[in-house]
């Protein structure tokens, strides 16, 4: 399986989820945590995943990451532990 | 036949600091040293059984080390021999030296994501909010997070 692509975002997703860490309130220390969970090269399954991390959600789909829930938001497809 | 015990007591006393013979009169409860101040004070009078304690400055916390013995994984063994053979080190060392730089590292992005964060969240002006966020884009996901021609 691919590790999940934090390179070479595109300009609109990398905009988007700007928007979605302010809109959401996302801390610094979510942002830490994501940092953390970056570096350790997470796989990307088929289709659409998330990850929680108990204050928020990074949802993606395939290799990309797409947008950032808050905690009590539904996310679809697979969870990622 | 009995013989006489020397007199200890009349044995000569000499005063350290001035290297000359005092004699002392036991007989008399006092000495001959009395008026000399370099020698003996009596302290019976003036003692009040507290012997003042000896106050030595606490030494400098040391940094505790560990003696670690660690089996290197192969795809590092490479790095740590470069780095070896560049700095004329020791493997265990350049392994230290490379643990350092990468814990320095960590420290060094976690600052910058701190940095950058607040004045993302902070910014007003949007050409500045847009760099800041930028940068917090590239302090979250690394460098090379921005394409440089970003079409989706």
């Amino acid at each position: 399986m691919p590790k999940i692509r934090f390179s070479e975002l595109p300009q609109v997703l990398w905009q988007h989820l700007l928007e979605r860490v302010q809109e959401r309130d996302i801390t610094l220390g979510d942002l830490q945590r994501l940092q953390g969970w970056v570096k350790s090269e997470p796989v990307a399954p088929d289709g659409g995943w998330y990850k929680d991390f108990g204050s928020f959600k990074l949802c993606g789909s395939n290799e990309y990451p797409k947008t950032v829930l808050t905690k009590g938001m539904a996310a679809f497809g697979k969870r990622i532990e | 036949m009995v013989r006489a015990k020397p007199d200890r007591r009349r044995k000569p006393i000499i005063c350290p600091t001035e290297r000359r013979q005092v004699s002392l009169d036991f007989e008399a409860g006092s000495a001959g040293m009395d008026a000399d101040p370099h020698c003996t004070t009596l302290v019976d009078g003036a003692y009040n059984g507290n012997m003042p304690t000896r106050t030595k400055a606490a030494p400098a916390p040391k940094a505790k080390t560990v003696r670690q013995s660690v089996t290197i994984p192969a795809p590092l063994v490479a790095t740590v021999r470069r780095e070896a053979k560049q700095r004329h080190l020791t493997m265990s060392r350049a392994l230290i030296s490379l643990a350092e730089r990468g814990a320095r590292a960590d420290l060094d992005a976690k600052a910058n994501l701190k940095a950058t964060y607040k004045r993302f969240i902070d910014e007003r002006e949007p050409a500045r909010k847009s760099a800041a966020g930028e940068d917090l884009i590239r302090a979250v996901f690394g460098k090379g997070a921005i394409a440089e021609d970003s079409v989706l």
